[in-house]
């Protein structure tokens, strides 16, 4: 199974780029959407693999992201309604788009000052929000003493991140 | 949506825009390499299209058709000028005034009715260079031939014709000995073929 110390993102984007965007082309999307289509599955697969899920059990990397490509191409044709479309169906991956949640004001205040904090609180967050890591792991990752110190550090970045937005709010 | 889970999805979408900020740098790369490639592609292909059009060139060898015509002009009368006196021979002022006139036909025909005359060996050159512009190529060779044997004064004029009519007829091997004998001597051609010989590398 890769892991991020073993992931090259720089090749693993190279060699599969040409594939899927032709692939992606049949479909009459442009060649814009095809590549921005195509970072978004890089994306979802990077996310993968920081969150240790077994994507490379039962496949390659390459089968993967080209299942995830797909999955999200056909979720935007389905999204344009592009009748002449056949579209297959729909690879069975699990993924959130959350796309309500970027229309939500609280929610994208939140991701804009995550941006902003300091390196120290974006990496405790990072770790336990987006990796899905347990505080065991993260006390291993960043040389705690113990989980709790992890855990009221934790608290305290998310007081600031919640301090921050109220500023703006009020 | 409860505030942790708030909290989780703004990161999520926080992180994700991150790795397609670094994804969009990349691409960028890609291109920016793919048009370096095509630059570098066009300019190695005009390079081999410059040499194969050298090679064929060199292949080809001179076009010897286009340095007959800068070389070649014709000899001007000087056996019987326009300003002439009432003793001139009419039939050899006849022939040099089709002669000067460009009227190659009419001039080889009157030449050749001067052959029995003393100047007949000063003739032939013309009748030579009349030949060669109506392309009768090998009866110009004789006269030139002709002329260049008497040694006399028109041998090194009728040297540098026959030299352009090789070239005509693209045998330079032929052309060459003439061309460097016109070229070593005193004569309104040596500095011409000087410049013939230099193009051909007949001249150092």
């Amino acid at each position: 199974m890769i892991n991020n110390k073993s992931f090259d993102l720089e090749r693993v984007y190279t060699e599969n780029r040409e594939k899927f965007i032709g692939f992606a082309l049949g479909y009459s999307v442009s060649k814009d959407t095809a590549i921005d289509i195509y970072q978004d599955a890089v994306v979802a697969l990077i996310e993968q693999i920081r969150k240790n899920k077994p994507i490379a059990v039962k496949s390659s990397v390459a089968t993967y992201l080209f299942a995830i490509g797909k999955y999200m191409l056909f979720h935007h044709l389905k999204k344009e309604k592009k009748p002449t479309i056949e579209i297959e169906e729909l690879p069975e991956i699990e993924w959130d788009f959350m796309e309500a949640a970027q229309k939500e004001e609280q929610i994208v205040l939140l991701q804009s000052y995550y941006e902003k904090m300091g390196a120290h609180c974006k990496k405790i967050l990072q770790l336990f929000y987006y990796e899905e890591k347990k505080l065991e792991e993260i006390v291993h990752l960043l040389g705690y003493e113990n989980k709790d110190v992890v855990k009221s550090q934790k608290s305290r970045c998310i007081k600031q991140l919640k301090t921050l937005i109220a500023e703006h709010n009020g | 949506m409860d505030e942790e889970l708030k909290i989780s999805t703004g990161i999520h979408l926080a992180e994700r825009a991150a790795v397609k900020k670094q994804l969009q740098a990349l691409e960028a790369s890609i291109a920016a390499k793919k048009k370096r490639y095509i630059w570098q592609w066009a300019a190695a292909a005009s390079i081999v299209v410059a040499a194969l059009f050298t090679t064929l060139q060199l292949l080809r060898g001179p076009d010897y058709n286009a340095l007959f015509s800068a070389y070649y002009e014709p000899y001007p009368n000087t056996i019987a000028p326009v300003e002439r006196t009432a003793n001139t021979d009419t039939r050899l002022s006849q022939a040099f005034a089709y002669y000067d006139g460009g009227d190659y036909e009419k001039a080889i025909y009157a030449f050749q009715q001067l052959q029995q005359s003393d100047q007949w060996k000063d003739l032939q050159l013309y009748m030579g260079i009349a030949q060669m512009s109506l392309n009768q190529n090998e009866a110009a060779r004789k006269n030139f031939e002709a002329a260049i044997a008497t040694k006399g004064e028109t041998a090194p004029i009728a040297t540098w014709y026959l030299g352009l009519l090789y070239i005509k007829m693209e045998q330079p091997a032929k052309a060459k000995p003439l061309i460097q004998s016109t070229a070593a001597t005193d004569n309104p051609f040596a500095g011409n073929a000087k410049k013939l010989g230099t193009e051909l590398g007949f001249l150092p």
